[in-house]
C-alpha cells in the first residue's frame, strides 16, 4: 500500500510540475518510478538491444523493428548489442548508456534475468518506458510487457516432433544446448526434458553444450556420434548448434538417417530442411518480435498506453511446409511481406 | 653416457609433462570408452585439434620472442568470413579465396608487428587492440550474419579427405613440420629464441630485431588466417562469432607444451602435444558425457600442472648441471 | 675477550647434489669488519643467506649474542635478532619512494591508516646514519646507484642492528663512491655494529678488514687477522694455488691505425658525448678511464653502432665506414662486449653453441648448418678454455668467467678486428680474471685492436698501452704507458689539479 501511495504521490507531483502524462494513463500498478513520459508529437528515438549481435535470429528482430519504424513518421530505431550473449555487464553498460542519452523508449532482450532487472528499474525511475523481447527480467514489473516465444512450450513440442520422426521403439537421442545458465537455454532445456518424459521410449544418451560456437558444436556432435554409434536423434537448441550438428551429420554420412530437430531459421538451416538433413526446425517469429515491440513502444510513448505481454509464437518448419507462403513469410521476413 | 646426449634427453624431458598427460589420458580413454580407439574417432580428434594447433604454432613463435598475440581468434574469424564472402558474393575461386583469407591474416599480423616494433607498444596491448578491431570489422562486413551459401568445394579444406586422412590433419602436419624447421634450422627461428631470451643481446649481436619481430607477428597472423579458413570450411560458412576466446585455448596449448611466457623457450612438438591434450580432454568428456563446465576446470588444472612441472624440471636440471660443474 | 655478537658452529647447507656450505664455523665480534672472501661458488652467498635466515641450515647452530637462535625467516633475523643484509643486486622497489622503501613491511600507522609523516621522520633519521641527504619522498628509481645502495644500507639499519651483511657492495661504485661507503662503514663500526663483508677485491680486503675468512668449496680455509693479509696470500688461499701475475700483458709490436673515430658527439640520457676522437692501433690495448657517468660506455656504444651518434665519423684502416646499427658495426669488424653480460650480452636460455654463433649464424643454402655450428663452438671452447663438457648446455649454467669467454668467442667468430671490453673482469673469479686478461693480451698480440673500459684502475694501468680519460662526455686527456700513474688518471678524470682524493 505504501508503495502504491508514494507512486501516486510521485505521479501527482509530476502532473503538477511537468507533464500532462499521468492523467492520460490508465494507471496500472507500477512497481517503481514514475509512469512513462508521454511525447505526443515530435521525433522519438527508441533503443532496441538484442542479447547479442551476430546471429540470424537477432538480425530478423532488427529487420522487424526497423520495418515498424519505417512505417511511422518521426520514429527512429537505434540498434546496438554486445557480441556475446554471456557478456551481461557489457549489456548493462550499453543499456545505461542509452538511458544517459535519453532515448524515449527501451526495447531489449535480457541476457540475465536478475541482473537486468536493475536496468529496467533505472529506466523506470527515469520514466523511460521498457519493453522486453525474447527474454524478460526477474522480477518482471507488470508495466513492462514481454514479447517472447514461450520457450518451454516450444521445446516440449520439439521433443514431440522428435518422437514422431523416430516412431515407436527404443530410441537414443542427444541434446545440444548452447549456453547453460542463460534463461532461454534453460527454458528450452526444461521444455525438452519435460517433453522427453512423455516419450519413455526416447533415452537421452548425451547432453553437451555448443557454447554457441558452430565449430564447437561440430566437434561435440562428432564426438557424440563416436560415443553413441546407435544414435537415432538429436535436438540442437539454437542456430550455431544446428549448423555444427548438420555439418557433422553430413560428414559422417548420417544426414537424414539420424533425425535432427533444430531451432531458428538461418539460410543454412533452411537449406538443411530442404535437403533432408534437418527433420524439423522450431522457428520463432523474431521479425514479429521486433515489429510488434516497436509498434507497442511507440504507442506507449505517444499515448502512455502500456501494452500487455504476448507470446509471439513458433512455427514448425518441415520439408513439407517449407514452401508455404506463410512459412516463407516467416523464414524470409521483409517489410513488404511481413509474417503474420 | 655422453654429455651431449644427456643434454638432449634433458631437453626432451621438457615436453614430458604434456606427453605424459597425453599418454595417460589416451590409455585411460581406451579403457573407459569402447568408441575411443576407432580410427574414425582418432581422425576426428586430429581434425578437431587442427585449428587450435595450427594457430598455436604461430603463437608459439610469438611467445618464444617473449610476446603474445591475443588477436588470433578475431583474426581467424575475420579471415573466415572474408574468405567465405569472396566465394559467396564475389565468385572468387575457392583456392584463391583461401589465399585471400590467409592474406588478410597476414595483414593483421603486419599491423600487430608494426604496432609492436615501430610504435613501441607492448605486444599485449597492441594485439588486444587488434582483437577488438578485427572482431568489429567482422561484424561490420557481415552485418553480424553468418556468410553462407558457398559451393561444395569450399568444404574441401575442412571436411575433405586424402584417402582416409582428413585434410585438416594433413594441413597441420605440413604446418608443424614447416614450423619446426623454421624454429630449429633458420635464422628467423634462431633469432626468435635469441630475441625472447635477451632482446638487447640480440640487437647488439647485429640482429635486425624490428624486422624479425614483425615477421613473427605476420606468421602468427597468417596461421590465424589459415586456421580461420579451415574452421569456416568445416562448417561451410563464415561465422562472425567464431573464435571468441580461442586465443586462450591457443595460448594454453603453447604453455602446456612448455613455451615460457617470459620468452626464449618453446617447441612445435610441445605445442602440438598441448593442443592434442586439449582436444583429447574435450573428446573424452563427450565420450564419457561429462558436463562442459568440468572440462574447463580440467583444462585449467592441466595448465597449472604443466607449468609447475616445467619449472620444477628446469630447476632440477640446472642444479644437476651446476653440481657436475663442481666436480669435473 | 669480547663476546662474539654472532657465531656459527659447524653449519652446513646442502642443495640437491651440492654441499654448498660444509661445516662452517665463524665468529663475528661487535664493531669489527669481517671480510668473507672466496671465489664464485665457494659458498659465500649461501653462507650469507644462512646468516640472514633466507635459507634454513641443514645442520649446525647459529648463535646471536651467545644464545642459539631458531630459524624464522629474514624478517625475524632483522627485526628481532638485528642481523640484516644489503643485497648485491639492490633489493629496493624502484617505483616506491625512499621513505616507503625504508619502512616497507613495517609502516607506521595511525588508527590503521598509513602515516606518511611518521615514515618520513623515520626515513630521515635512517638516512642521516648513512650520510645521505636526499628527499625521502623521491622515487628510488630516480636515484643514482650509489645513493640507492646507501638507501639499502639505511634500510638494513632499521630496528636495532647488530650485524649488517654486505654482499659485494663496491661492485657498482666508482672509486670516490667507494671512499664514501668506507666512511659509512667506519661510522657503523664506531657504533658497535659488526659488518660481514663479502668481496672479490683484494685491495679492499686489506684496507677494510679487521679479520678475513677465506672460503673454498664450501669450507673455511682460514681465518686471519688483517695484519697477516696480503693479496698474494689471499689469492693462494682462495684459488688453492699461487697466481704469479694477475695482469699478464704480452709484449706486442704495435702496428698501423686500425680504428679512428673522429669528433663523435651524441646527446644521451646520462651524459652528452662531445667531440670525442679515439684512435686504436693494431696490437694496441687502449683503456677508457673515467668516473661512472663520464661517458666511457656511451662512447664505445656510439662507435660500435649500438647508439647512433649525432655527429662524427668512423674510419677503419683509413676508410670511412657508415655505422647506423650494431649490424653495420659488426660487418665493419667491430665487437662490443657489454658491461652487463646477463642484461645485454648473452641469451641466457640459449645453449653455448647458439650464443657463440649468434652474430654470425653458419648457413648452408639458407639453412642453419648445425654440424658446423657445433664444430665452431667446440673449437672456441678448446681455444678459449671454456670449462664445459658440452656446448649444448644453456649458457646460464656457466660461471661468470666462462660466460665472458662465450661472449668473446661470439665476437671472434665475427672476425672482429677491434674489440671493446666493457668491464671485462666484473663479477668473475680471481683465477678467471687472470685468464681473461691473458686472453685479452693474446687477442692483441694477434694484431687486433683492444679497448678496455674499467672502473678499476689497476686493470687499466697494468694492461694498457695507452689510457684515454673521459670526463663529462669529453676526452680529458690521453696518457702513454710511460706516463701512467693512478694520480694522473684521477686528476684528468676529476678535473682537479691538486691530485685525487682517492
Amino acid at each position: 500500500m505504501r508503495v502504491r501511495l508514494s507512486v501516486s504521490l510521485a505521479c501527482a507531483a509530476a502532473v503538477i510540475l511537468l507533464t500532462p502524462g499521468c492523467s492520460a494513463v490508465t494507471v496500472q500498478g507500477s512497481d517503481a518510478g514514475g509512469d512513462p513520459k508521454v511525447k505526443t508529437s515530435g521525433p522519438i528515438t527508441l533503443a532496441v538491444v538484442p542479447k547479442a549481435v551476430g546471429f540470424h535470429f537477432w538480425d530478423s528482430v532488427r529487420k522487424g523493428a526497423e520495418c515498424a519504424a519505417s512505417k511511422m513518421t518521426d520514429v527512429k530505431v537505434q540498434w546496438d548489442g554486445v557480441t556475446a550473449e554471456s557478456d551481461v555487464t557489457g549489456q548493462v553498460n550499453l543499456l545505461q548508456n542509452f538511458l544517459t542519452r535519453q532515448v524515449d523508449g527501451l526495447v531489449y532482450a535480457a541476457t540475465d534475468a536478475k541482473v537486468l532487472a536493475q536496468v529496467t528499474q533505472d529506466a523506470q525511475s527515469q520514466r523511460v518506458p521498457v519493453i522486453n523481447i525474447d527474454s524478460g527480467t526477474n522480477p518482471q514489473p507488470n508495466n513492462v510487457p514481454l514479447f517472447a516465444t514461450d520457450n518451454v512450450a516450444a521445446a516440449r513440442k520439439a521433443a514431440d516432433l522428435l518422437a514422431d520422426a523416430l516412431g515407436p521403439g527404443e530410441r537414443r537421442v542427444a541434446f545440444i544446448p548452447f549456453q547453460p545458465g542463460t534463461m532461454t537455454n534453460d527454458q528450452r532445456t526444461t521444455g525438452f526434458k519435460e517433453g522427453l518424459a512423455k516419450h519413455p521410449n526416447l533415452q537421452l544418451v548425451a547432453e553437451q553444450s555448443s557454447n554457441s560456437d558452430p565449430n564447437t558444436a561440430l566437434s561435440v556432435t562428432e564426438n557424440i556420434l563416436t560415443a553413441n554409434p546407435g544414435l537415432d536423434g538429436i535436438f540442437a537448441a539454437n542456430e550455431p548448434g544446428v549448423i555444427g550438428a548438420t555439418n557433422a551429420l553430413n560428414q559422417a554420412g548420417k544426414a537424414g538417417k539420424i533425425k535432427l530437430i533444430g531451432w531458428d531459421a538461418s539460410p543454412d538451416e533452411v537449406k538443411g530442411v530442404t535437403s533432408g538433413a534437418i527433420t524439423a526446425l522450431v522457428v520463432q517469429n523474431p521479425f514479429r518480435m521486433g515489429f510488434d515491440s516497436v509498434n507497442a513502444m511507440v504507442k506507449t510513448v505517444r499515448s502512455g498506453q502500456i501494452a500487455s505481454s504476448k507470446d509471439t509464437g513458433v512455427t514448425f518448419v518441415t520439408r513439407q511446409n517449407v514452401n508455404d507462403p506463410q512459412v516463407q513469410a516467416i523464414l524470409k521476413p521483409s517489410c513488404e511481406n511481413p509474417p503474420a | 653416457m655422453s654429455d651431449a646426449w644427456r643434454d638432449r634427453v634433458r631437453s626432451a624431458v621438457s615436453q614430458l609433462a604434456a606427453a605424459g598427460a597425453v599418454v595417460v589420458l589416451f590409455i585411460y580413454l581406451s579403457f573407459a570408452s569402447g568408441a575411443f580407439l576407432s580410427a574414425n574417432n582418432l581422425f576426428n580428434i586430429g581434425a578437431q585439434s587442427a585449428v587450435v594447433a595450427i594457430i598455436a604454432i604461430g603463437m608459439t613463435m610469438v611467445i618464444i620472442t617473449a610476446g603474445i598475440d591475443l588477436s588470433v581468434g578475431s583474426v581467424a574469424a575475420l579471415s573466415g568470413v572474408l574468405g567465405a564472402m569472396m566465394v559467396v558474393e564475389y565468385g572468387v575461386r575457392v583456392p584463391l579465396a583461401i589465399v585471400g583469407g590467409v592474406a588478410i591474416g597476414a595483414i593483421a599480423g603486419l599491423v600487430n608487428g608494426l604496432l609492436v616494433t615501430q610504435a613501441g607498444m607492448a605486444p599485449f596491448i597492441a594485439t588486444l587492440g587488434m582483437l577488438s578491431v578485427a572482431r568489429g570489422l567482422v561484424y561490420i562486413v557481415t552485418d553480424s550474419v553468418a556468410v553462407s551459401g558457398a559451393p561444395p568445394e569450399f568444404t574441401l579444406l575442412g571436411q575433405g579427405k586424402l584417402g582416409s586422412l582428413p585434410i585438416p590433419i594433413l594441413a597441420l602436419v605440413v604446418v608443424a613440420l614447416a614450423g619446426h624447421f623454421v624454429l630449429t634450422r633458420t635464422k628467423l627461428g634462431r633469432y626468435s629464441y635469441a630475441m625472447g631470451s635477451n632482446v638487447e643481446a640480440a640487437r647488439l649481436s647485429g640482429i635486425p630485431v624490428k624486422r624479425y619481430l614483425t615477421i613473427v607477428y605476420i606468421i602468427s597472423g597468417i596461421l590465424a588466417g589459415f586456421g580461420g579458413m579451415i574452421a569456416a570450411s568445416r562448417v561451410n560458412s563464415g561465422q562472425p562469432n567464431f573464435g571468441i576466446g580461442l586465443e586462450l585455448d591457443v595460448i594454453a596449448a603453447a604453455v602446456i607444451g612448455g613455451a615460457s611466457l617470459f620468452g626464449g623457450e618453446g617447441k612445435v612438438i610441445g605445442t602440438l602435444l598441448g593442443a592434442l591434450l586439449i582436444a583429447l580432454i574435450r573428446n573424452g568428456s563427450v565420450l564419457l558425457d561429462i558436463n562442459t563446465f568440468y572440462q574447463q576446470v580440467i583444462i585449467g588444472v592441466i595448465i597449472w600442472i604443466a607449468v609447475f612441472w616445467d619449472q620444477y624440471r628446469r630447476r632440477a636440471a640446472s642444479e644437476l648441471i651446476q653440481t657436475s660443474r663442481k666436480t669435473p | 675477550m669480547v663476546e662474539p655478537v654472532l657465531e656459527m658452529r659447524e653449519v652446513s647447507k646442502r642443495y640437491p647434489g651440492v654441499l654448498a656450505v660444509d661445516r662452517v664455523s665463524l665468529t663475528v665480534l661487535p664493531g669489527e669488519v669481517h671480510v668473507v672472501a672466496g671465489e664464485n661458488g665457494a659458498g659465500k652467498s649461501t653462507l650469507m643467506k644462512l646468516l640472514s635466515q633466507v635459507e634454513r641450515p641443514d645442520d649446525g647452530v647459529v648463535l646471536v649474542g651467545g644464545k642459539p637462535v631458531e630459524f624464522r625467516g629474514p624478517r625475524f633475523a632483522q627485526q628481532v635478532l638485528g642481523v640484516s643484509m644489503v643485497h648485491q643486486e639492490l633489493a629496493l622497489a624502484p617505483h616506491l619512494t625512499v621513505a616507503e622503501n625504508l619502512c616497507l613491511g613495517d609502516e607506521s600507522t595511525r588508527l590503521g591508516v598509513l602515516s606518511r609523516r611518521a615514515d618520513r621522520r623515520r626515513a630521515n633519521a635512517l638516512l642521516a646514519r648513512v650520510n645521505l641527504t636526499v628527499d625521502p619522498g623521491r622515487l628510488v628509481s630516480t636515484l643514482p646507484v650509489a645513493d640507492r645502495q646507501r638507501v639499502e644500507i639505511a634500510k638494513a639499519l632499521n630496528g636495532t642492528p647488530r650485524v649488517v651483511i654486505m654482499d659485494e657492495p663496491t661492485a657498482m661504485l666508482t672509486e670516490t663512491e667507494i671512499g664514501d661507503l668506507f666512511e659509512v662503514i667506519a661510522e657503523l663500526k664506531a657504533h658497535g655494529i659488526a659488518i660481514v663483508y663479502i668481496s672479490h677485491r683484494l685491495d679492499e680486503v686489506a684496507n677494510l678488514a679487521d679479520r678475513v675468512t677465506v672460503l673454498r668449496d664450501g669450507r673455511v680455509v682460514h681465518t686471519l687477522p688483517s695484519a697477516e693479509v696480503s693479496p698474494q696470500r689471499l689469492v693462494r688461499l682462495m684459488v688453492g694455488r699461487g697466481i704469479d701475475n694477475l695482469y699478464p700483458k704480452p709484449r706486442v709490436e704495435i702496428g698501423d691505425v686500425l680504428l679512428r673515430a673522429e669528433g663523435i658527439s651524441r646527446s644521451g640520457r646520462v651524459v652528452d658525448l662531445v667531440d670525442c676522437t679515439v684512435t686504436v692501433r693494431a696490437g694496441e690495448i687502449v683503456g677508457f678511464a673515467g668516473l661512472v657517468g663520464a661517458g666511457r660506455t656511451e662512447l664505445a656504444r656510439a662507435i660500435f653502432g649500438a647508439d647512433i651518434p649525432d655527429a662524427g665519423r668512423v674510419l677503419l684502416r683509413g676508410r670511412e665506414i657508415r655505422i647506423r646499427s650494431p649490424r653495420q658495426g659488426i660487418e665493419a669488424g667491430l665487437g662490443y662486449l657489454t658491461e652487463d653480460r646477463k642484461g645485454d650480452g648473452l641469451a641466457l636460455q640459449l645453449p653455448i653453441d647458439q650464443n657463440v654463433t649468434l652474430a654470425n649464424v653458419p648457413l648452408r643454402f639458407g639453412i642453419i648448418d648445425l654440424r658446423k655450428e657445433r664444430k665452431t663452438a667446440l673449437s672456441w671452447r678448446d681455444q678459449l678454455g671454456i670449462k664445459t663438457p658440452s656446448v649444448t648446455r644453456p649458457v646460464r649454467v656457466l660461471s661468470g668467467g666462462n660466460q665472458q669467454k662465450v661472449v668473446v668467442a661470439k665476437w671472434l667468430e665475427t672476425k672482429s678486428q677491434v674489440l671493446f671490453f666493457d668491464e671485462p673482469a666484473r663479477g668473475i673469479d680471481v683465477g678467471a680474471k687472470a685468464e681473461m686478461f691473458d686472453l685479452i693480451g693474446r687477442l692483441a698480440s694477434e694484431g687486433r685492436g683492444i679497448v678496455i673500459i674499467s672502473s678499476y684502475l689497476p686493470e687499466l694501468l697494468n694492461m694498457c698501452d695507452r689510457i684515454i680519460v673521459l670526463r663529462a662526455g669529453r676526452i680529458a686527456g690521453e696518457l702513454a704507458r710511460e706516463q701512467f700513474s693512478e694520480e694522473r688518471v684521477m686528476q684528468l678524470a676529476t678535473g682537479s689539479t691538486t691530485g685525487s682524493a682517492v
